[in-house]
C-alpha cells in the first residue's frame, strides 16, 4: 500500500479526532481515508464495469430479478 | 489439537502452573457466557401467534424470562445488510455506509452490490498470454465503521460470530468469525445455479439467478456437461475457467452417473449428491481455484434435467477469505464434512424460475438448515466462555418464499400445495428446537438473547416506482421500445428529475453530481418536499389502499454527512406493497402496480414501523424503545469490561449507558 | 500374481502390526523414521563412501577455485568444467545405490500408501462401487450384487458404452466389508481394525506386475461372467501436524528424508 505524509494543523486533527469518534470510525485515520474515498468517489469514480458483470455480481440476489 | 491451541496451550501451561501456586486459579470463578442467536427474519408477530398455538414452547420459556416478546427498531430501510450493519457498529446508514442491498455509481447511475467489492492486483506481470499477479487481488469490506465486539476482544472476552452477515471479507480483529450473508459464490455472484437439460422447453435466455445449459445425448447415453468456473485472472481477457462433467444416465434404472474430475456419483431420480470437490486450473498443476457443489436428480427420462447448486467456495481450501482465523473454515469443514458457504445458500431463485418446485426447494432448504444445525451444535459444545453469536438464514429466505401458504390475500395462495402450507410453522418450530438448546446450555453466568434484523409482510402488489416517476413527469421516457430493458436504457437524463434504484432507494438526478443531471442545489428542497407529498398519497386502485405509508428524506432523517452513493429518499412501502421487480434494476414497465405473481411472496423491505424485529432475552430490557443500534452495547455490557462501544444505548440499564 | 501379492501383503501386515495400537499418525511417523534409517544404511552398505568422499573434496576445491578466481574468466571456465566432470562421476557413483534401492522403495511405497493414504468406509457414508466387465454388460436381470457388513443402496447404473456397471454401498461397521459381483469376490474398505491395515480401493481379476506395487487394489480370482476389475470412491486421508494437514506421501517423504539425514550424521555416511 502506498504511503503518504500530511501536515495537518493541530486544531483541525482535535476536530478530525473528535468526529471520527463520534462517528463510530476505529481510529482518526480511517475517518481520513473514508472521506478522501468518498471525496474521490465523486469526483473520479473508478472505472465502471460492463454490464455484464454487474448483473453476474448481483444473480442469485432473489431481492432484485 | 490444532497449531494454534498448541500454542495456546503451551502459554498458558506456565501462566496456569503460577496461578496454581499462588491459589489464584481463575476456576473457581465461572466464567461469564453470552449466546445471541441471530434469526434473520423472526417476525414478533408470528412468533407471538406460534406460542399461542404451542409451536414455540421454547421461545416461551424465554418470553417468561425476559418480560415478554419485545419488540426491537429496525434500520431504514429495513433491509438485511442495513440491519445487520446497525447491529454490527451501533450506528445507522449514515456511519456504515450501507444504505441497500444496491448501491450506485453517483455520476454514472451504473448500480453495484453495497457490502464488499473485488479489487484486481496492483500490478501484473504480463507474459504471453499469462498474467501473473505481483501483488495480491483484494476483497474490501465496504462497510466503515468499528464492530461492537472489538471493544470486548480487547478487554479479553473471547468471541465467535459465526455465519455473520455483513463482514465478508471477515474482521481480521481478534474475534472467530465466519462470514454469512453477503459472501459470494465462486463465480462472483450471489449465487448462481446451473441446470443441465436436453428439454427444450426449459432452455431460456434468462441469466436471472443462473443458467440453463443445454446438452445432448448422442446415443451413448452420455452427456458432457460443461461446469463453468470462476474468470481466470491469469490469463489476459479473463476467460471463464471450465471442467467437463460426464453424466451417464440409466433410463431403465431412472438413474445416473456423474463422473467428475476422477470420481464417480451415482444418483436416483429425486435425489441430492452430497457435496463434490472442483478444482479449476487457473495454471495447471502450480494453482487451482477450489469449490464444492452438490447435485440434484430431477429427471433423467425422457429427458435430463440435473440441476447444479452455485459453486460455493470450498470451506477447505478458500479461494477467498471467508473466515478469521484463516484456517476456522477448513477446521469445520474437517470436523463436520463441507457446508454452504455462500450468503444465501437457499436457491430461491431456482424456485422462482421453475427450475425447483415447491417441494424440491424445500428439501435443499432443509439441507441447508440441517448444516446450520451441525456449526451450531459444534459451536454450542466448544463454548465456555464470552460471546457466541450465531446466524440463522433459513427462516428469512423460506419465508420470503413461502409467505403466499400463510397469506390468504396473495396472488398464489390459492394455487400454492396444501401440502406446504405448514413450512413456516415448521421452520419456526425448528428454530424454537434451537432455542431450547442455548437455553439448556444455560449455567448461572449464562444469558441467552435471541434477535431478529427485521419483521415480515406480505408482498402481494408491486410499485414500478420508476414508472409512476415518469407517469408524473418526474422521468422522460426518451425510447418506448427499451422500456422493459433495465439499467435506465429508456431514459432521456437531461429531462429526468428523479430515479428509483435498488428496493428503496429514490435518487433525484442532480447537476454536478449525476452526469447530465438536470437538478440544481436550489431546486433539491422543494422537489423533495414535492415527491414526498405525491408519493405518500399514491393509492392502489385495485383496493383503495395506500401504497406508500413514508417517503422518508433521507438528510432529514440522517441529518450527518451523507456519501454521494446515498439515496435522496428511502421509501417506506406499505404493508402488502413492494419495489417491483423491474424497478429495482431501472426498467420502465407500462403499469404502475401490478400483481406480484412470483413465488417470492414475503418483504420486509417497506416501511419499517411496519416490520420490526423480535427481541426476546433471559434478561429484562429496561428501555422502551429498543433498536438494533443498542443491541452490540447492550451485549458487551452484560461483560464486566470497563469499556463499552460508543455507539447504541445499554436497553438493560435505565440510564442506557 | 495372486500367492506373490498375498506373501507380500502377509509380510507388511507382520511388520506393521506391531504399531497398530497406535494413531495412525503415530504409525507412520515412525515406519517414516524407521525407513529412513533403513534407506541409509542400504546406502551406506551399497554405495563407494571412499569414492564418494573423494569427490565431494574434490567439488569442493574445485568452487573454491570458481570463487578464488572470479576476476579469471579462463580459470573460472576451467574449474566449472571440472566441476561438471566431478558431479556427473558423483551422479554415477549414487546410480548403483538407488537401482538397490529402488525395488524395495516402491514396494514400501506401495504398501503404506495402501495402509495410510485412505480412509476406510464411514458408517452411513455412502461409496460409489464400479466394476468393469471385460466384454459385454450382463443383461439387468442377471446382475448379482451381494454384501456383507455393508448395505447395497439402489438403483444398478449400467453404462453400456463403457461396460461398468455403478451402484452405493454404506458400510455398517468401519471395516471388513465384502463384495460379491456376479461371483466374483472381493473386500472393500479397511481389512482389519487396526491402524496400518490395508485400505482397499479396488480390485482385479487380470492383474499384471504392476499389482505387486499397489496392493490397495486387491488381486481376486477371475470368475467367468464377473466382472474383470472395480474400484471404490473412498477418501483420501489427511494429517494433522499442529494445524498443518499433510497427505500421507508429504508425512513419510519429509520425516524419512530428515531420519536418514540424522542417520547420516550418525553412522558417518557420506552422501
Amino acid at each position: 500500500m502506498a504511503k503518504m505524509k500530511l501536515k495537518i494543523d493541530e486544531a483541525s486533527m482535535e476536530r478530525i479526532r473528535k468526529v471520527s469518534r463520534a462517528g463510530g470510525y476505529s481510529s482518526p485515520e480511517e475517518f481520513v481515508l473514508h472521506v478522501i474515498q468518498r471525496e474521490l468517489d465523486s469526483l473520479a469514480p473508478e472505472q465502471g464495469e460492463s454490464e455484464e458483470e454487474i448483473r453476474k455480481k448481483m444473480e442469485g440476489l432473489g431481492y432484485i430479478e | 489439537m490444532n497449531r494454534r491451541d498448541f500454542l495456546k496451550l503451551a502459554a498458558i501451561s506456565p501462566a496456569a502452573l503460577v496461578a496454581l501456586k499462588t491459589g489464584c486459579a481463575r476456576s473457581t470463578t465461572p466464567a461469564r457466557r453470552v449466546i445471541v442467536l441471530g434469526i434473520d427474519g423472526m417476525d414478533p408477530f408470528l412468533v407471538r401467534g406460534f406460542i399461542n398455538e404451542g409451536v414455540m414452547p421454547n421461545a416461551a420459556r424465554l418470553m417468561a424470562a425476559g418480560g415478554g416478546i419485545n419488540r426491537l427498531g429496525t434500520s431504514n430501510p429495513p433491509q438485511s445488510p442495513v440491519a445487520w450493519s446497525n447491529f454490527i457498529t451501533g450506528y445507522g446508514p449514515d456511519v456504515h455506509g450501507i444504505f441497500d442491498f444496491i448501491h450506485r455509481d453517483p455520476e454514472t447511475r451504473i448500480p453495484y452490490l453495497s457490502t464488499s467489492r473485488v479489487l484486481e492486483p496492483e500490478r501484473v506481470l504480463s507474459l504471453g498470454d499469462w498474467r501473473l499477479p505481483l501483488t495480491g487481488a483484494k476483497v474490501e469490506l465496504l462497510r466503515k465503521g468499528e464492530p461492537f465486539w472489538t471493544s470486548l476482544t480487547d478487554q479479553g472476552i473471547p468471541v465467535s460470530m459465526i455465519k455473520l452477515p455483513v463482514d465478508f471479507p471477515p474482521d481480521r480483529g481478534r474475534a472467530r468469525i465466519l462470514s454469512g450473508l453477503g459472501t459470494p459464490d465462486l463465480r462472483g455472484s450471489q449465487g448462481s445455479f446451473t441446470f443441465f437439460t436436453d428439454d427444450a422447453r426449459s432452455i431460456t435466455d434468462d441469466t436471472s439467478g443462473g443458467i440453463v445449459v443445454p446438452v445432448r445425448d448422442y446415443g451413448d447415453g452420455c452427456y458432457e456437461c460443461p461446469v463453468k468456473g470462476p474468470q481466470n485472472s491469469m490469463r489476459a481477457g479473463n476467460p471463464q475457467m471450465e471442467i467437463t462433467a460426464r453424466v451417464w444416465v440409466d433410463r431403465e434404472a431412472d438413474a445416473l452417473r456423474i463422473d467428475l474430475q476422477g470420481e464417480s456419483t451415482v444418483l436416483a431420480r429425486g435425489e441430492w449428491s452430497g457435496w463434490l470437490r472442483l478444482a479449476f486450473d487457473a495454471i495447471p498443476h502450480i494453482s487451482s481455484v477450489h469449490g464444492i457443489v452438490r447435485f440434484y436428480v430431477k429427471e433423467v427420462s425422457p429427458r435430463l434435467k440435473l440441476y447444479m447448486t452455485p459453486i460455493n467456495i470450498d470451506p477447505l481450501n478458500p479461494a477467498l477469505p471467508i473466515s478469521n482465523p484463516p484456517d476456522l473454515s477448513s477446521d469445520l469443514a474437517r470436523h463436520l464434512g463441507a457446508f454452504y458457504t455462500q450468503g444465501f445458500p437457499e436457491d430461491t431463485k431456482a424456485l422462482s424460475r421453475g427450475i425447483l418446485d415447491d417441494e424440491e426447494y424445500l428439501q435443499q432448504a432443509w439441507i441447508v438448515l440441517e448444516e446450520r444445525l451441525g456449526l451450531f451444535h459444534n459451536e454450542l459444545n466448544r463454548f465456555r466462555e464470552g460471546l457466541l453469536f450465531f446466524y440463522f438464514s433459513s427462516l428469512d429466505l423460506n419465508i420470503h418464499m413461502f409467505y403466499r401458504s400463510l397469506d390468504p390475500g396473495s396472488p398464489l395462495h390459492a394455487s400454492t400445495d396444501p401440502r406446504f402450507k405448514g413450512a413456516v410453522r415448521e421452520l419456526y418450530r425448528q428454530m424454537d428446537l434451537v432455542i431450547g438448546q442455548a437455553l439448556d446450555a444455560r449455567d448461572g453466568f449464562t444469558e441467552v438473547i435471541v434477535m431478529s434484523d427485521h419483521g415480515f409482510a406480505p408482498f402481494n402488489r408491486s410499485f414500478n416506482l420508476n414508472t409512476w416517476l415518469a407517469v408524473n413527469g418526474y422521468a422522460c421516457i426518451a425510447s418506448q421500445m427499451d422500456r422493459e430493458r433495465d439499467m435506465f436504457a429508456a431514459v432521456d437524463w437531461g429531462s429526468t428529475a428523479a430515479y428509483g434504484l435498488g428496493l428503496n432507494g429514490l435518487y433525484l438526478n442532480r447537476r454536478g453530481r449525476e452526469i447530465d443531471g438536470p437538478v440544481a442545489p436550489e431546486q433539491v428542497p422543494d422537489l423533495l418536499d414535492r415527491l414526498k407529498r405525491e408519493l405518500e398519497s399514491v393509492t392502489d386502485p385495485a383496493s383503495g389502499r395506500r401504497v406508500i405509508n413514508n417517503a422518508f428524506i433521507t438528510s432529514r432523517i440522517l441529518p450527518g454527512p451523507l456519501p454521494p452513493y446515498a439515496p435522496d429518499m428511502i421509501i417506506g412501502y406499505a404493508r402488502g406493497y413492494r419495489a417491483s421487480w423491474e424497478t429495482t434494476l431501472g426498467s420502465y414497465p407500462e403499469e404502475v402496480l401490478t400483481d406480484n405473481l412470483d413465488p417470492w411472496s414475503g418483504t420486509h423491505c417497506i416501511d419499517p414501523s411496519a416490520v420490526p424485529c423480535t427481541f426476546l432475552s433471559t434478561v429484562r430490557p429496561v428501555i422502551d424503545d429498543p433498536d438494533l443500534k443498542d443491541m452490540g452495547r447492550s451485549i458487551a455490557g452484560l461483560f464486566d469490561v470497563p469499556v463499552l462501544p460508543q455507539g447504541g444505548r445499554d436497553v438493560f440499564r435505565e440510564d442506557g449507558s | 500374481m495372486g500367492p506373490a501379492s498375498a506373501s507380500l501383503n502377509a509380510l507388511f501386515d507382520a511388520l506393521l502390526y506391531p504399531l497398530g495400537g497406535l494413531p495412525a499418525f503415530w504409525g507412520l511417523l515412525l515406519v517414516s523414521l524407521l525407513s529412513g534409517i533403513g534407506m541409509i544404511a542400504v546406502f551406506k552398505a551399497v554405495s563407494d563412501q571412499e569414492r564418494i568422499a573423494d569427490l565431494r573434496r574434490r567439488m569442493g576445491g574445485e568452487i573454491l577455485g570458481i570463487l578464488l578466481h572470479v576476476s579469471s574468466p579462463g580459470t573460472v571456465l576451467r574449474f566449472a568444467g571440472r566441476l561438471i566432470r566431478s558431479n556427473t562421476v558423483y551422479l554415477s557413483c549414487l546410480l548403483k545405490p538407488l537401482l538397490v534401492m529402488a525395488l524395495p522403495f516402491m514396494l514400501v511405497w506401495g504398501q503404506l500408501e495402501a495402509r495410510y493414504g485412505a480412509e476406510g468406509m464411514e458408517e452411513q457414508v455412502p461409496v460409489t462401487v464400479t466394476v468393469q466387465f471385460r466384454d459385454e454388460l450382463p443383461a439387468r436381470e442377471d446382475m448379482l450384487v451381494q454384501l456383507t457388513g455393508a448395505g447395497l443402496v439402489p438403483p444398478l447404473v449400467m453404462v453400456q458404452a463403457l461396460d461398468q456397471v455403478s451402484f452405493r454401498v454404506v458400510a455398517e461397521s468401519r471395516a471388513d466389508a465384502e463384495l460379491l459381483v456376479n461371483g466374483t469376490a472381493a473386500g472393500i474398505g479397511r481389512t482389519g481394525e487396526w491402524n496400518g491395515s490395508r485400505v482397499l480401493r479396488g480390485f482385479d481379476a487380470a492383474p499384471s506386475l504392476w499389482r505387486l506395487f499397489t496392493p490397495h487394489v486387491q488381486v481376486v480370482r477371475r470368475v467367468s461372467g464377473g466382472p474383470d476389475s472395480g474400484w471404490y470412491s473412498l477418501e483420501g486421508r489427511d494429517y494433522s501436524i499442529f494445524g498443518w494437514h499433510w497427505s500421507w506421501t508429504a508425512v513419510f517423504l519429509v520425516f524419512s528424508m530428515l531420519s536418514a539425514l540424522a542417520g547420516a550424521r550418525f553412522l558417518r555416511v557420506r552422501i
